[in-house]
C-alpha cells in the first residue's frame, strides 16, 4: 500500500528499531502513566468505594425502613415514628477526656449507662402498650441502624475528602479498609432480622449453656436484666448467672458478679462467651483459656477483672468462635451443635479447680435474644 | 475461574424440639414466637412435654 507516499507496512514495521512510531507507541504510555498514573489510580479506586458506598446507603436506607414498619406493625404507635427515629440516628457519644486516665472506665460506663438508660425511655414513649420483650428488639435493631447510618457517614467522609483533595494517598486507608467496613455492613444489615423474629443470634450461645444448666431451678434478679440461681454439682455449689431471656438483651455481669461474690465468696470464676475466629479456623470450635471473656466497651470486664483480682478468685474461660456475621445473625447450626461438648467442658472444669465443698459461679456471657433459662 | 463469584446463601431457621420423658426429637420451621427452653406441645408418642431445645439456621442445598 501507498498512500500520498507514506508506506504504512514500512512505518509499523516492528522489526525496525529505529521506526519513530513505535518509539512513540512506547514512550507516550510511559510519560502518560508518569504523570497522570495517580490520577488514572485515583479514578479507579474511587469508582470501586463509590460502588461500596452506594450499598452501604442502601443497607442503610433498607434497615431504617425495616426498623419503621416494624414498630408500625407491631406496637401500632398513634403518632408517626419516623421524626422519632431519624432524630435518633444522629446522637452522638463524646467519649471522656484520656489525658488524665485515672477513673476514666467509671466514666465511660456512666456515660454508656446513661446512653443505654435514654435509649429504652425513647422506645418506650413511642407506645406506652410496649412490652419488655419488644422494646429490647427495637433497641437492638436501633442499634444496627444507627451505626449503619454511621459507617455511611464516616466513610463517605473519607471519601469525599479524597476526592475534594484530589489526594491520592489519603483514599488508600480507606480501600484498604472498605472490605472489613463492608463485611461488618453486611452482618448488621442481617441480623436486623433475626432481632425481628426474636431468633437466638450466635452471641448467645454462652447464655444458652448456662441457661439449659439453669432450668428447673429458682431464678432470682441479681443485676439489672440480669439473673442467677443455686445449683448443686457433684458436691460443688454453683452459681449460674446470665441475661434475662428471651429478651435482646447482655444484661449486667459486672454489677452482678460483683452482688453475688459480696453475698456468696466463690472459689472459681467461669466465663463461656462467643470469641471472633480468626480465618482459617472452623465456626463452632471450642477453646478454653484464662481471663474475663467478655465483650463490649471494656467497663463490665475492667468490673470482672477488678472484683475477681481484690478477691483472689481465678478466672477461667470458655469460648466458641465465629466470625463477625455469625456472632451477630441467627445462630448456625454448627454453633448450637457445640453446646453439649461446652457442657462436658464446664463440668470437667469444675471438677478440676474445685475441690468438694467449694463454690463455683459460671457466667453465661452475650446477647440472651430468643434464649429463656 | 480462580475467584468465583460467591452465591447468596439462603439460611432457613429451624426449631429442634425434645420430649422431657422419652428424649425423642422433632426438627420443624421455626415460628415466630418460638424460643430457646419454651414448653411447646405435647409428645405424640409418650404425651410427656416437648420443649424447644435449639433454634439455628442451615443453609439451603
Amino acid at each position: 500500500m501507498d498512500f500520498l507516499g507514506i508506506n504504512i507496512d514500512k512505518l509499523l514495521n516492528s522489526n525496525d528499531n529505529s521506526n519513530p512510531l513505535m518509539w512513540l507507541v512506547w514512550i507516550v504510555p510511559i510519560v502518560l502513566f508518569m504523570f497522570y498514573g495517580q490520577k488514572i489510580q485515583l479514578q479507579i479506586t474511587s469508582s470501586e468505594i463509590n460502588k461500596s458506598l452506594e450499598k452501604l446507603k442502601i443497607f442503610k436506607e433498607d434497615t431504617r425502613k425495616e426498623l419503621l414498619d416494624y414498630i408500625k406493625t407491631t406496637i401500632k404507635p398513634t403518632t408517626d415514628p419516623s421524626t422519632k427515629i431519624d432524630g435518633y440516628l444522629e446522637y452522638f457519644t463524646i467519649m471522656p477526656v484520656d489525658l488524665d486516665p485515672n477513673g476514666i472506665v467509671q466514666k465511660i460506663r456512666h456515660i454508656m449507662r446513661s446512653r443505654e438508660d435514654y435509649t429504652r425511655l425513647q422506645v418506650k414513649t413511642i407506645s406506652s402498650e410496649i412490652n419488655s420483650l419488644e422494646a429490647s428488639k427495637i433497641e437492638n435493631i436501633l442499634e444496627a441502624v444507627t451505626t449503619l447510618h454511621m459507617l455511611y457517614k464516616m466513610v463517605r467522609h473519607l471519601f469525599l475528602t479524597a476526592k475534594k483533595q484530589n489526594n491520592f494517598p489519603l483514599i488508600l486507608p480507606l480501600q484498604m479498609m472498605m472490605p472489613f467496613i463492608m463485611e461488618e455492613a453486611e452482618a448488621l444489615k442481617d441480623a436486623v432480622s433475626a432481632f425481628k423474629q426474636g431468633q437466638p443470634i450466635g452471641d448467645g450461645i454462652g447464655p444458652m449453656i448456662v441457661g439449659k444448666m439453669m432450668l428447673g431451678t429458682e431464678k432470682k434478679t441479681a443485676a439489672f436484666e440480669t439473673i442467677w440461681c443455686e445449683k448443686e454439682f457433684d458436691g460443688r455449689k454453683l452459681y449460674l448467672m446470665k441475661a434475662e431471656g428471651p429478651s435482646a438483651t447482655v444484661g449486667r455481669p459486672g454489677d452482678a458478679l460483683e452482688r453475688i461474690i459480696s453475698e456468696n465468696k466463690p472459689d472459681v470464676i467461669v466465663m463461656v462467651d462467643a470469641a471472633l475466629k480468626l480465618e482459617g479456623e472452623d465456626s463452632g470450635t471450642v477453646s478454653q483459656g484464662f481471663g474475663a471473656a467478655i465483650g463490649g466497651i471494656g467497663t463490665d470486664r475492667y468490673q470482672i477483672e477488678e472484683v475477681a483480682t481484690k478477691h483472689k478468685i481465678p478466672i477461667y474461660a470458655i469460648v466458641i468462635k465465629q466470625s463477625i456475621k455469625e456472632a451477630i445473625t441467627l445462630m448456625k447450626k454448627e454453633i448450637a451443635d457445640s453446646a453439649e461438648k461446652v457442657t462436658s467442658q464446664i463440668h470437667e472444669m469444675i471438677r478440676d479447680n474445685a475441690k468438694p465443698g467449694q463454690s463455683v459461679i459460671i457466667i453465661g456471657v452475650g446477647n440472651t435474644l430468643g434464649v429463656s433459662q | 475461574m480462580i475467584f468465583k463469584r460467591k452465591k447468596d446463601e439462603v439460611i432457613i431457621p429451624y426449631t429442634l424440639e425434645q420430649c422431657n420423658s422419652c428424649n425423642a426429637i422433632s426438627k420443624r420451621k421455626f415460628k415466630e414466637g418460638d424460643y430457646v427452653f419454651k414448653n411447646t406441645e405435647t409428645c405424640s408418642s409418650c404425651k410427656g412435654q416437648m420443649s424447644i431445645t435449639k433454634i439455628f439456621g442451615e443453609t439451603s442445598t
